[in-house]
């Protein structure tokens, strides 16, 4: 009976020891659901959110990077314009000759030239002016508008979206129609866009010096600047939110992380205790046991 | 007058006994070792006293001792609760073996568990979402979700071996029940004869108290001895031995000299089916009928709780008769819900070439999606542009994203269906939520399952101990007794000795005139 004890007693220690052992050789306290039932279902919830979280933070970080070309793109549009309006009060001068007016309207369309390829910018396998239409928004040369009124949107939460660029129709100036016309609505004709019909204006009205159309056209970059100004602010406040959501994200990562450390994690100095005073135990227990099991009456007895 | 020779006779009954005392005191010395051994008294008593007139009265004087029986120490109340105690171990101790192996097959917490596949999975439509148009994205969508079919099919499969190791388990246990039952009515015969005879066989009836613990394991066993009245001037027993449910009356096992069986199961197809039935055979008194096992009594129980009630393995079990075959409908559950869900959506989204998405998910056997069928649309793999993303535009993944969002909860699937659907593909509020009840829920019954072993396995070492303190050989006890009886044989061949000087006084020297 004694010996039974003592095993049994023996086999408890052991197995308490072991426990402690894998917790310290792992570094979790959790090595098993039915190590904590209550924890372990908190445990994956954190982990599932961690992932999320992970993941929309690599979009927001993505989603800042296209932002980022969009910006410069609006910037270098911003000072053709400004240089297309230059040239065009240079034009207006009165004391040009002809043949003044004319070499200004060859860098016009120069100019005219390059915005069709900035408006045609293409970032990886996007391009940032075309909406989610993904094609090239003005083909041919912008004879035509080949994009989408929707902005590609990225996922920076479980249900937030925004949006990583700016409206290519409205920042060109694509023909809009007229839905409410009587009798029957006009449909939008896709070959009028704005800019570069004005670029396009300034030009001819260059080479046939109408003073006239050169000062209309004056007008028009004006608007022309002042709306790519505008969007490019759009797109800077945009900017700023998505920093700070990137921000945030990062944080939560962080906080996230930690809860689960909080849960998942063994606290080391205290399993180490643990341990060694259960080594202790085991020890004594086994001298003791050597020492009862021994002697009998058999021992004494002639 | 008394026998001139009575004196010799009474010291001859004298040796003969206290050897008789030496050699049962030196079977337990030597069995003290041995397992389920009980300990072994003779029991001394004064012989039938013989009666002298003397002087006008009579005189009654003693005639010596005798073993008149040799006891075992055996308490039948303390049996019956080690066994009833060893049944209720005995089940806990399987439940917690098999439980613990299906935790080990889930490996929860890990980084290569269903629940990362799944975050895996919906992290790759969010991925998809932001660059609808790279080919990259669409594959690793559709590797994620093969990975999760993968892993779906895997626990299944783990479930339908478990169960199958389980049922291999009952038939084994089933034919150790009948073999036992041979064996028990074999020694009650042999006892039986020897208490016919007037004996008392202790090593038998050590035998088979330790054949029937060995039984009470499996399943809850009851012992009943009752004298037999057909012998009036000798101690003749009759031995019944039931199992099963204590409340339920008629389930002998052996009856005496009769031994009934269980029935041999049917033989399983090559998908196991169907499972083995514990049930009496033909010609027992209840009938060809399922045996009635009590409530969590013997390892017997245990497999067969876990493996599951139903030989055919039927869906919709509850978890208290069938915890695998409830589990597998979980998975199933989160596989057909999901399977759904993303099915939904995907259809309503639109591809490249503007055509409305397929199904997503798609059954490989079968007309319902399971965790066991459940594929990836093989139309999908082999063209992955047919990967609807977009709502209204190819490359606004909106679709996309409302799949995506499936990981947090429905308002994407909500928003995405028109009109709403009336319940959720999952009953909680997401899969993830879902699954991770499921796991926690596991958790408690393994944790339940080790707590009630705990406990048992005190209250069996408790009545082992006190089986023991009752029935055990005590070396030093033995030792003492071997010192007393032999004082007393010396004695007694002292009483011989003296007994012949007398005698020869009276023999050789009385009445000798020279």
């Amino acid at each position: 009976m004694l010996s039974h004890n003592l095993l049994r007693n023996l086999e408890a220690a052991q197995g308490r020891m072991d426990q402690l052992q894998n917790q310290l050789s792992s570094g979790n306290r959790i090595t098993r659901p039915s190590d904590d039932p209550v924890g372990i279902e908190n445990a994956l919830r954190i982990k599932s959110s961690i992932s999320h979280v992970e993941q929309w933070k690599a979009n927001a970080s993505e989603g800042l990077a296209y932002m980022d070309t969009t910006d410069t793109t609006l910037g270098d549009m911003t000072s053709m314009l400004q240089r297309a309006k230059e040239l065009a009060t240079q034009g207006a001068n009165g004391t040009m000759s002809e043949d003044d007016r004319n070499k200004i309207a060859l860098e016009i369309d120069q100019i005219k030239e390059q915005m069709v390829q900035l408006a045609n910018t293409k970032v990886g396998s996007k391009y940032i002016f075309g909406g989610t239409a993904n094609k090239e928004p003005f083909p041919n040369g912008a004879t035509q508008w080949q994009g989408s009124d929707d902005i590609v949107k990225f996922q920076v939460g479980s249900s937030l979206s925004l949006e990583i660029s700016v409206n290519g129709r409205d920042l060109f100036g694509v023909d809009k129609g007229d839905p409410t016309a009587t009798p029957t609505p006009i449909p939008p004709d896709l070959t009028k866009i704005g800019m570069f019909k004005a670029l396009d204006d300034l030009s001819t009205a260059l080479k046939t010096s109408d003073m006239d159309a050169i000062q209309k056209s004056i007008g028009d970059l004006e608007t022309q600047a002042d709306n790519v100004v505008n969007y490019r602010a759009q797109l800077g406040a945009r900017q700023n939110r998505m920093d700070s959501l990137y921000q945030q994200l990062d944080s939560t990562s962080l906080n996230l992380t930690q809860s689960l450390s909080d849960i998942m994690d063994a606290d080391i100095a205290k399993t180490l205790v643990d341990f060694k005073s259960q080594e202790n135990v085991y020890q004594a227990a086994l001298s003791v046991g050597a020492k009862i099991i021994q002697p009998s009456l058999v021992d004494f007895m002639r | 007058m008394r026998s001139t020779f009575s004196g010799l006779e009474l010291a001859r009954r004298a040796l003969e006994s206290q050897q008789t005392a030496l050699d049962i005191s030196g079977h337990n010395i030597a069995n003290a070792n041995t397992p389920g051994y009980s300990r072994q008294m003779a029991n001394l008593q004064q012989t039938v006293p013989s009666s002298i007139p003397s002087m006008g009265h009579n005189l009654s004087i003693g005639t010596g001792v005798t073993v008149a029986s040799i006891e075992r120490a055996r308490d039948l109340f303390v049996d019956r609760q080690f066994r009833w105690e060893t049944s209720k171990q005995q089940y806990w101790e399987g439940r917690q073996d098999a439980l613990t192996k299906i935790e080990g097959l889930l490996n929860e917490p890990s980084d290569n568990s269903l629940h990362d596949d799944l975050d895996k999975f919906w992290n790759a439509w969010s991925d998809l979402s932001k660059n609808p148009e790279n080919l990259g994205s669409r594959s690793v969508v559709l590797e994620r979700a093969a990975t999760l079919a993968d892993t779906l099919h895997h626990i299944d499969q783990q479930i339908t071996e478990m169960q199958k190791g389980l049922d291999s388990n009952v038939r084994v246990q089933i034919k150790q029940v009948n073999v036992y039952a041979m064996q028990i009515q074999d020694l009650n015969t042999q006892i039986k004869r020897a208490e016919v005879a007037g004996d008392n066989p202790n090593d038998l009836k050590d035998k088979r108290d330790a054949l029937v613990d060995e039984l009470s394991k499996i399943v809850n066993v009851r012992a009943v001895e009752s004298k037999d009245s057909t012998f009036k001037d000798r101690d003749v027993n009759i031995f019944k031995l039931y199992i099963g449910n204590d409340n339920v009356s008629g389930q002998i096992l052996v009856d005496d000299s009769t031994a009934y069986q269980l029935e041999e199961p049917s033989t399983p197809g090559a998908d196991g089916l169907p499972f083995a039935e514990v049930k009496w055979a033909t010609g027992h008194p209840l009938g060809n009928v399922t045996v009635d096992l009590g409530d969590k009594l013997g390892s017997l129980q245990a497999n067969l709780l876990m493996r599951g009630l139903d030989v055919n393995n039927a869906s919709g079990q509850s978890k208290d008769t069938a915890y695998l075959a409830n589990l597998r409908d979980k998975y199933n559950d989160l596989a057909k819900g999901i399977a759904e869900a993303v099915n939904a959506i995907h259809s309503v989204g639109i591809d490249r070439n503007k055509v409305n998405g397929l199904s997503f998910f798609v059954p490989d056997s079968g007309a319902v999606i399971t965790a066991a069928n459940i594929t990836v649309n093989s139309a999908l793999t082999s063209d992955p542009w047919k990967l609807a993303t977009g709502k209204d535009e190819f490359g606004d993944g909106v679709i996309a994203k409302a799949i995506s969002s499936l990981s947090s909860g429905w308002q994407g699937y909500l928003d995405s269906i028109d009109p709403d659907p009336a319940t959720m593909p999952v009953d909680a509020a997401s899969f993830g939520d879902y699954y991770g009840a499921a796991i926690a829920e596991m958790g408690v019954d393994v944790q339940q399952a080790d707590r009630m072993k705990e406990g048992q396995d005190v209250l069996v070492t408790h009545m082992s101990n006190q089986r023991e303190s009752l029935s055990g050989v005590s070396l030093d006890e033995e030792m003492t007794n071997l010192v007393k009886y032999q004082k007393s044989y010396s004695a007694a061949a002292r009483l011989v000795t003296m007994m012949d000087e007398m005698l020869d006084t009276i023999v050789n020297r009385m009445g000798m005139t020279r």
